[in-house]
Parts: C-alpha cells; sequence; structure tokens
C-alpha cells in the first residue's frame, strides 16, 4: 500500500511539474517580445550581429552553418543563462533570456557538441 | 535526416531499454498479466511528452531554461530511484526464485503493480519532453526538408524500439540466474549514467555548483554527434566533459550500489533480518 501510494505520488507529482514547467514560462517566455539578435554558428566562429547589446529580454536566432548539429549556450561568468541544444545544420532555433544592465556574457556555439566551442563577448549597456 | 536520426536514437535508447528489461522480468517470471501495466506507464508518459511538447511549440512559448534543466535535473533523480528499485525488487525475486514455491514470487510481485506503471511512466518521460520539443518544431517545416528530418528522428526512436526489443529477446533467452544479474548490472550502469545527467542538469539550472570545473575532456575522440557517441549516451548517458560533480556522483552510485548487488545472495538469505530488509514486499504488504 505505502508503496503504492509512494508510486501515485511521484506520477502526480512529475505531473505536476511538467504543468509548472510550462506555466512559469510566461516569466521570461513568450519568444515574440523583445529585441532579436542573429547569432550565426559555423564551423569555426561564433558571430553575433552586435557585440554591444540593450538589457531586458533578448532573443537570440541561432542559425547553424556548421556540418555538425551544434549548441548555443549563453554565460554570465561559469554560470549558464540559457541553452539551446540540437540545431541541425542549415536550421535555426530561438533563445530568449533576459540581460541585465552593466554586465558581459558570453556566446559559445558548440559544433558537433564537442570541446570548449567557440566564444564571442557581448557587453550589455 | 543522419544528424535527427542520431538524435531520435539517443532519446529513444534509454527508455527502450529499461522498458524492455521490464518487460522480459514480468514474462521471464510468468507474470503476463502485469503487461498492461507497463504499456499504461508507457502510454501516459508519451502522450504527456506530446502534449506539453505540442503546446510549448504551437503557442510559442518557452520554457525558462532553469524550469527546463530542473525539471530534466528533478525527473533524472526520480528515474534513479525507480530503476535501483527495480533492481534490487528483481534480485529478491531471484532470491525467492532459487528454491522457495511461486507463492514467493508472488509475494514479491504484490507491491509492484503500481510501482511498475510509475517506472515505466518516468523511464519514457524523463527524455520524452526534450525529445517532443525537438519533434514538433520539425511538423512545422515550410521546406521539404521538415518532412526528411521528421522521418530522421521518427527513424532513429523506431531503431531504439527495435534495439529494446532484441535486449528483450536476448534477455528472455538466458536462465533466470544469467537474466538477473546481467540486466542488474545493465541497469546498475544505466543508473549511475542517469544520476550523472540529473547532476550536470541541476549544475546548468545553477542548483548545484561547480559547472565550469570539468574532469576530463574526451568529446575530441568521442564526439556525441558521432554513431558510438551516440550509444554511449542513448544507453550510459555518457559525457565526454563530465564535471568533477558528475564524476563524483557517478562513482559513489555505481561502487556501493553494484557491491550490494553483487554481494553473495547466500548471506542475505542465511541471516534472518538481512533477508527481510532485502525483501520489501513482505514487509509492506
Amino acid at each position: 500500500m505505502r508503496i503504492q501510494r509512494f508510486a501515485a505520488t511521484v506520477l502526480l507529482c512529475s505531473a505536476s511539474l511538467g504543468v509548472a514547467a510550462c506555466s512559469s514560462s510566461g516569466d521570461d517566455g513568450d519568444a515574440g517580445g523583445g529585441l532579436e539578435v542573429a547569432v550565426a554558428g559555423s564551423d569555426s566562429a561564433c558571430t553575433p550581429a552586435s557585440t554591444e547589446l540593450a538589457s531586458g529580454k533578448t532573443t537570440f536566432v541561432f542559425t547553424n552553418s556548421a556540418k555538425d548539429v551544434s549548441e548555443l549556450y549563453v554565460y554570465e561568468g561559469s554560470k549558464v543563462v540559457g541553452e539551446v541544444e540540437n540545431v541541425l545544420t542549415g536550421s535555426s532555433k530561438n533563445l530568449t533570456v533576459t540581460l541585465a544592465p552593466g554586465k558581459t556574457y558570453k556566446l559559445t556555439c558548440k559544433p558537433g557538441q564537442k570541446g570548449d566551442g567557440f566564444s564571442t563577448e557581448v557587453t550589455v549597456e | 535526416m543522419f544528424q535527427t536520426y542520431l538524435i531520435g536514437l539517443r532519446e529513444g535508447l534509454e527508455a527502450s531499454l529499461v522498458v524492455g528489461i521490464l518487460v522480459a522480468y514480468l514474462v521471464k517470471t510468468g507474470r503476463r498479466e502485469h503487461l498492461p501495466k507497463v504499456a499504461i506507464g508507457v502510454g501516459a508518459a508519451v502522450l504527456l511528452s506530446a502534449t506539453i511538447g505540442a503546446v510549448l511549440t504551437f503557442t510559442s512559448r518557452e520554457m525558462s531554461f532553469t524550469a527546463q534543466e530542473a525539471f530534466g535535473g528533478i525527473m533524472s533523480f526520480i528515474a534513479v530511484a525507480f530503476v535501483t528499485w527495480m533492481i534490487f525488487w528483481m534480485r529478491s525475486t531471484s532470491q525467492h526464485l532459487k528454491g522457495e514455491l511461486q507463492a514467493s514470487v508472488d509475494n514479491a510481485l504484490a507491491m509492484g503493480p503500481f510501482a511498475l506503471v510509475a517506472a515505466s511512466f518516468v523511464a519514457v518521460a524523463r527524455e520524452g519532453i526534450e525529445t517532443a520539443l525537438f519533434v514538433w518544431p520539425l511538423t512545422q517545416g515550410s521546406s521539404g526538408g521538415g518532412a526528411a528530418k521528421l522521418f530522421g528522428v521518427l527513424a532513429g526512436l523506431a531503431t531504439s524500439v527495435v534495439l529494446g526489443y532484441l535486449i528483450y529477446r536476448r534477455a528472455i533467452a538466458f536462465d533466470l540466474g544469467k537474466f538477473f544479474r546481467y540486466t542488474g548490472i545493465g541497469l546498475v550502469i544505466v543508473a549511475a549514467g542517469v544520476l550523472a545527467y540529473g547532476v550536470h542538469d541541476l549544475q546548468e539550472a545553477g542548483w548545484l555548483p561547480g559547472l565550469a570545473n570539468t574532469a576530463f575532456d574526451v568529446s575530441g575522440t568521442i564526439p556525441p554527434g558521432s554513431w558510438y557517441g551516440t550509444l554511449l549516451k542513448g544507453i550510459f548517458n555518457f559525457n565526454p566533459q563530465p564535471t568533477w560533480l558528475e564524476l563524483v556522483a557517478w562513482c559513489s552510485y555505481l561502487v556501493p550500489v553494484m557491491y550490494l548487488f553483487l554481494r553473495p545472495q547466500r548471506t542475505a538469505a542465511a541471516d534472518p533480518a538481512a533477508a527481510s530488509a532485502a525483501r520489501p514486499p513482505a514487509s509492506v504488504r
């Protein structure tokens, strides 16, 4: 009985976790909002359209032109602020993050999901 | 298309493996009537993942990064708990099977049914949402390339199911002793990998420290995009760039659990206290 109740609780918890994760998307979800910044990822570089960005909600439109599947990370120091995985060759994915004024972030593209990837620093006014 | 094929394969492998072993276990112990419970768990997980994925894709909402990683991390820990439970549940049953009556097996299974639903649910749901978030946008593809990519990922998922089935076929061909031993050892390694994966997710969510402290990096030799990298990642959650904390978590799960699993069964059976501890179903009921 105890095990059954435990299992039922786990099921309920994970279901509600899923719902909670969805509903919390209101905070920094809504991919349409904020500024859009294109980021081009090739086999050897990670190039944002601009390295000086405005603060607030920002959507990085990451386009992968490398021959392998790629990923885009946004780091603040060693902390990951956002990440998109499984970006196929020739396709784009959006990554929306909130940038704080006066900070420096690092955009890292990882073609082939290996090594340190290629990084470019961006500053926020 | 090959890129999406490997992604589908990677996301589906571990769930197929765990579910395949669960099914083999039920068939092997003559408990086919519990198979629908596994089907319910798998079905519910697929449905939930597909729904959440569709809602997020078609409403153009995004899960916040922290929520996504925290969800992945917590689901991983729950999955580790269930797989560990499975391992020792199967171990205690194999003990019964050695000399006792079928009735003892019934005892061991009495607590199982609902936990079976939950175990198969968690095994599939863990990677399910991530997969759904990858698959749904492909259905929106404007050009013809979208269809090929979609076909690729579905073929990858189908391949993982076929591999799960082959493992099931191979597993039921073993005699009971070998079956419990091999599947148990395999599941301990799988669970250790899932734990490490969960730690990494929580590090990315910022809930655990040390994301920048990489223990080693063999991603140049074993790239995740290669077929062998995909298999290692898909089955054992092998990360070619683990952090120290991931590595510590992996070892501190693998070593004691493998020891407890492999320790001679006779000791447990001879000592009544240890025997009842290794047989939670009896006390739970």
